[in-house]
């Protein structure tokens, strides 16, 4: 079992260097472990207070009687190495140092860090950071955050494990939180002087809950633990989303001025190959195929189907899945006899399915369309365009695919084209369902490719 | 607003001797509120109101002597209003600057006028208060905001409406006026909202001794901080610029449109000015600089220098204003001396280079096209990373070459490198060769135990050639070993650590292995992570011309001959199809090296020879011909020896060379391993 296991299960906390001053770091750690559903102990150290909004302040560490699991450190950074000391003394399990001022800064930074290194080296004391944003454990709706906005109360938990260097990009999906995506954890081990990224993915791949483990990464420091990692998510059915940044000369500096990552090359991401590594593009991608996963699970197979009213726009889709390499099956004869008593128009039907605009005047053949494509059996994945704003007949359709979503028979792929503004009643209600849609095509299409390759090996 | 503009100029004399009637009188009609009193020598004794008057009525007084107020200030026309004190009078004698008495002002007047004054004066400061760029917020005692004007509306995002007569901190952030009216001090002070750094200053708003109020001033300095720090690091820049100027090896020399010397380097006048031809270098100097600011364009020159025996180049850059007209000329002048030096040495080094490359073989290797220098691009950066790699392409395109640059250019580069042909070594060997195996457990030597390849590797690199030979039950064994880092002895109970990195090679299709299950899939996901694909010599012709020189130089020297190779011949080799690659084009040079003799290779031959002498087409009668009566025995035995020598030409492994033959691999083994133990 991972060592990293006991960061996130920690009976007591104690923040070293908490403040009574709430618009800083220092402060901002112990109103979001006070906002969130932490049940331990919390403790708090500074010497320069006896209290801190009511609690008892400790003058140092050593001054707690009581065992401490988890200790949070947010002093300067000339000042960490001496707590880290008392830390190790103490035997506490986990160090995390929100501090910066390390290997990212500088030489004397560097010199700092290995100094960090040779503290917690040989000793029961796992160190996660320095520089690091902290973490989220959304199954127990806490955190250790710095953040100015932070609602643990508000977490959904899921499915979806992230792992992410630096905060900003990794908040920036964790976002879609409120959309309905569902994570299990977040982890952002800064500097990684101790607990690596390799930790953090070996966790994830123990942890029961995650099946999905996102990667948005400046560099990989042990390439083929990576690897070997990567093979057993797979093995054990759990994909795996990498997006690496930093590939320019000039971000590779930028990256070394961030995280302390100070090799000059970026891992030539295009050359790997495995089944199990999910590649994209875009945070967009990496949160559409997040969001399929941990709604859908497994793919039910790779029969896909385009439900469509808009001739045109069901043809670019047909383009679309043929780029990602996603299945057409044509449409059965009996199927295609009841779409034709269904929609009264004479003509052949096909995969893609245009009902034509012959749902204007009768808004029955939209929902009754559905009905027999659901129930005929033929297809498991059923993609959806709202073609343009039409306000009623995205709403009825809109209506019924929630219906049809919550009988989890089929998948579904619900697309918004319009270029204006989207803010028909149709997405409202799609929203509230929390099911997943989307706004762009081609990351519609992309991502349900990605997933239909999301599967357990044989 | 001086007194002369409002006061009453009269010379009207009051006397003091007057009935107060009169007096009334004429002051109503005149519509006077006073007047000044004289005595009868016309001196100035008095001064009255309409009030004055009203008194004396009531009191039945009789002259104005009785009711005039004798105590009076007087008061210069040219004094300003607010300065006029009237101290307990109501009306004032007014004089002007020779001291005589030109009229009176009285306390009504000068009220009207400080309202005229009061008025405009606010007026103009409502001006400045709504067209000030600087934010302007004043609160009473409660803290009650008073006044806003609009910048402050905008920075607060309120209109005044809003914002007059509510609390301070309702409507903005800041709360330092608060403590103005507390302490009834101002203060200056920066403070930052949201992004934007702000510079205010407070002051108490006082009605005489008594605190009402307080005033900020506040300014958006944001972008005045940016300017700021921007102009630090400009003259940051001008002292680096300076500095690196003055040190210069080169001569530089910044000159205007004109012709003038802004600044220039010691270096500059040592190089460019020094010696014998100074008069007619400043001649030049004035035509280059004329010819940059007329056409607008760079200056390249080379010169000889001051001494004669060197050379320098000149070079003079237009530095252009924003409407592209000249403004400065930076001009910089090189001594070349070093640089030749150099480069002579260069051309030396390059030579003696050159021969020591061709005759290292195996490790040159030709890259020209675009191609194979990416892929030789990516696995030099491959190397440095620690990973498993597999290299795939047809026989002889190299994998092998790419694997030894690959190791030699890791961080296991000094440590043991195994090479492994699993075509080489028998399915029933290849578990103990592999693995090793424990005392009793290989049938062939029950007595001894033995490390294998693997083990022989730790902590360095294996490179596994032809992986797809390796049987399936190895293959469960060798995923163990890329997983778990593990391995176990044919034989042995316990496993052992084990620290390898993989390179694997392949010729044959692994995919299609996998779907034969000849290969586990697993294992093959696994190895394919990151697989190096070489392209056959045919899809890369650029590359043929560079490897025909490389290998035709390398056997000039061993086989000690020139052989002229034309553009023909050339051509030939590139239209070549070279089904065998690399490895083929190398037999077919050092065959021509080694077969014919000096300036004996012509079109001809060589066009027969790549359709014909390389493919092994000819037909058994051709290939087997007997001209000497020996013993049979000794006869096949030749024979053998001489067909598994020509196809070891072609071939790469004994398993394929018994193939082509139509034996068993084993047999060509045990032949080769009998020979072999001949000798």
């Amino acid at each position: 079992m991972t060592r990293l296991k006991a960061m996130l299960t920690p009976a007591s906390i104690a923040i070293v260097g908490a403040s009574n001053n709430y618009h800083q770091n220092t402060g901002r750690v112990i109103v979001n472990l006070q906002k969130s559903n932490y049940s331990g102990k919390l403790y708090l150290v500074n010497p320069k207070h006896e209290k801190i909004s009511g609690m008892t302040c400790y003058p140092s560490l050593s001054d707690i009687k009581a065992e401490v699991d988890l200790v949070c450190v947010v002093v300067p950074y000339l000042k960490v190495a001496d707590i880290v000391k008392e830390c190790v003394e103490k035997k506490v399990k986990a160090v995390v140092i929100i501090s910066a001022g390390f290997s990212e800064s500088g030489q004397a930074g560097i010199e700092r860090e290995n100094e960090l290194k040779k503290i917690v080296e040989n000793s029961d004391t796992m160190l996660y950071g320095p520089n690091a944003p902290g973490f989220y454990h959304f199954a127990e709706n806490w955190g250790i955050s710095f953040s100015p906005r932070f609602d643990p109360k508000q977490f959904k938990a899921g499915s979806v494990g992230l792992i992410s260097h630096g905060g900003s990009l990794g908040r920036a999906v964790l976002d879609a939180n409120e959309k309905g995506v569902g994570f299990s954890y977040w982890l952002s081990p800064g500097n990684e002087v101790d607990i690596s990224l390799s930790d953090c993915f070996q966790l994830l791949l123990e942890d029961e809950s995650t099946k999905v483990i996102i990667f948005i990464i400046e560099g990989i420091r042990d390439e083929e633990t990576f690897f070997r990692l990567l093979h057993e998510a797979y093995l054990k059915g759990k994909s795996v989303i990498f997006f690496s940044i930093g590939h320019s000369e000039i971000s590779r500096r930028a990256v070394a001025k961030h995280l302390g990552h100070h090799e000059n090359y970026a891992f030539p991401l295009d050359l790997i190959t495995h089944p199990g590594l999910l590649k994209v593009d875009s945070l967009n991608e990496i949160v559409s195929v997040s969001w399929l996963i941990d709604t859908y699970k497994m793919p039910k197979g790779n029969r896909t189907v385009i439900f469509s009213w808009a001739g045109a726009i069901s043809i670019y889709l047909t383009d679309l899945c043929e780029k990602y390499d996603i299945n057409l099956p044509p449409i059965s004869e009996k199927l295609e006899e009841q779409l034709k008593s269904v929609t009264k128009v004479d003509k052949e039907f096909m995969n893609p399915i245009d009902l034509t605009t012959a749902v204007y005047n009768d808004l029955d053949i939209l929902t009754q369309g559905l009905d027999l494509i659901c129930e005929s059996g033929e297809f498991d994945n059923i993609i959806i365009p709202f073609p343009f704003q039409v306000d009623y007949e995205n709403e009825i359709l809109s209506r019924h695919l929630v219906k049809k979503m919550s009988e989890r028979r089929n998948l579904f792929i619900p697309i918004f084209m319009t270029q204006g503004y989207s803010d028909e009643l149709a997405l409202e209600i799609l929203k509230d369902a929390q099911y997943p849609f989307f706004f762009d095509e081609q990351v519609a299409v992309k991502s349900l490719g990605l997933f239909l390759k999301h599967k357990k090996i044989r | 607003m001086i007194v002369k503009d409002v006061m009453n100029r009269t010379s009207i004399k009051h006397y003091e001797n007057d009935y107060i009637e009169d007096v009334a009188k004429r002051i109503i009609a005149r519509g006077d509120e006073g007047g000044l009193v004289y005595n009868e020598r016309d001196e100035l004794t008095g001064c009255f109101t309409y009030k004055d008057l009203l008194k004396g009525i009531v009191e039945k007084g009789e002259t104005l002597l009785h009711v005039c107020t004798r105590h009076y200030k007087l008061v210069n026309e040219n004094s300003v209003i607010e300065e006029v004190h009237f101290e307990k009078n109501d009306v004032c004698p007014v004089t002007n600057r020779n001291a005589d008495i030109t009229g009176f002002i009285t306390k009504s007047d000068y009220l009207k006028a400080i309202a005229k004054t009061t008025k405009i004066e606010r007026n103009r400061l409502d001006a400045i208060f709504n067209s000030a760029h600087n934010g302007i917020l004043s609160i009473d005692l409660e803290g009650q905001i008073t006044a806003i004007n609009p910048p402050a509306e905008k920075m607060a995002l309120v209109t005044k409406e809003e914002a007059i007569g509510k609390f301070l901190t309702d409507v903005v952030t800041p709360s330092g006026l608060l403590d103005v009216i507390r302490t009834g001090e101002g203060h200056t002070e920066k403070y930052k909202v949201g992004k934007r750094m702000y510079l205010t200053h407070r002051s108490p708003i006082y009605d005489e001794q008594r605190l009402i109020g307080a005033v900020g001033v506040f300014q958006d300095i944001s972008e005045i901080e940016i300017v700021s720090s921007e102009l630090d690091s400009v003259k940051q820049l001008m002292n680096e610029m300076d500095t690196i100027i003055s040190h210069s090896s080169d001569g530089i020399c910044i000159v205007n449109a004109e012709g003038e010397m802004i600044k220039k380097n010691h270096k500059f006048g040592e190089l460019y000015f020094g010696g014998l031809h100074e008069a007619r270098r400043r001649e030049d100097f004035l035509t280059i600089i004329g010819h940059v600011v007329k056409k607008g364009e760079p200056y390249n020159a080379i010169e000889p220098g001051t001494d004669g025996d060197n050379s320098l180049i000149i070079t003079a850059n237009p530095v252009k204003n924003a409407t592209g007209c000249v403004e400065r000329i930076v001009m910089s002048v090189k001594d070349m001396t070093e640089i030749d030096h150099l480069r002579q040495q260069l051309e030396k080094t390059q030579g003696v280079l050159k021969n020591i490359q061709n005759e290292k073989r195996g490790t040159s290797f030709v890259a020209t096209s675009k191609k194979m220098k990416k892929i030789v691009d990516q696995a030099m950066q491959l190397a440095k990373v620690d990973v498993t790699i597999l290299l795939t392409g047809e026989k002889g395109v190299g994998k092998e070459t790419i694997a030894n640059r690959i190791q030699m250019a890791s961080l296991r580069k000094d440590k043991p490198f195994i090479k492994v042909d699993c075509d080489a070594i028998s399915e029933e060997q290849m578990a103990y060769e592999l693995f090793g195996y424990e005392i009793g457990a290989c049938p062939e030597a029950p007595e001894s135990e033995k490390k294998g390849l693997f083990e022989q590797a730790d902590g360095g690199t294996i490179l596994l050639d032809e992986i797809g030979r390796i049987p399936l039950p190895l293959q469960v064994k060798l995923l163990r070993v890329l997983q778990e880092q593990q391995l176990s002895r044919v034989g042995a109970i316990e496993s052992r650590k084990i620290n390898v990195r993989i390179i694997a090679t392949t010729s044959q299709n692994l995919e299609a292995l996998v779907a034969t299950q000849k290969f586990r899939e697993d294992l093959y996901f696994r190895i394919n992570v990151i697989p190096i694909m070489l392209p056959a010599l045919r899809e890369r012709p650029e590359d043929i011309p560079d490897l025909v020189q490389l290998y035709a130089d390398l056997f000039a020297v061993r086989y000690k001959k020139r052989i002229q190779l034309t553009e023909e011949m050339m051509r030939a080799f590139v239209h070549h199809e070279w089904p065998g690659n690399i490895r083929e084009l190398v037999y077919v040079l050092e065959k021509i090296y080694a077969t014919l003799s000096e300036n004996r290779l012509t079109e001809e031959w060589l066009l027969d020879f790549l359709e014909n002498g390389s493919s092994h087409k000819s037909t058994i009668e051709q290939s087997i011909t007997v001209n000497k009566v020996i013993p049979l025995k000794q006869a096949v035995a030749e024979l053998e020896r001489q067909l598994i020598e020509k196809a070891g030409e072609t071939e790469i492994s004994y398993r394929q060379i018994a193939k082509v033959l139509e034996v068993s691999p084993s047999t060509i083994i045990r032949k080769v391993k009998k020979r072999e133990a001949h000798h």
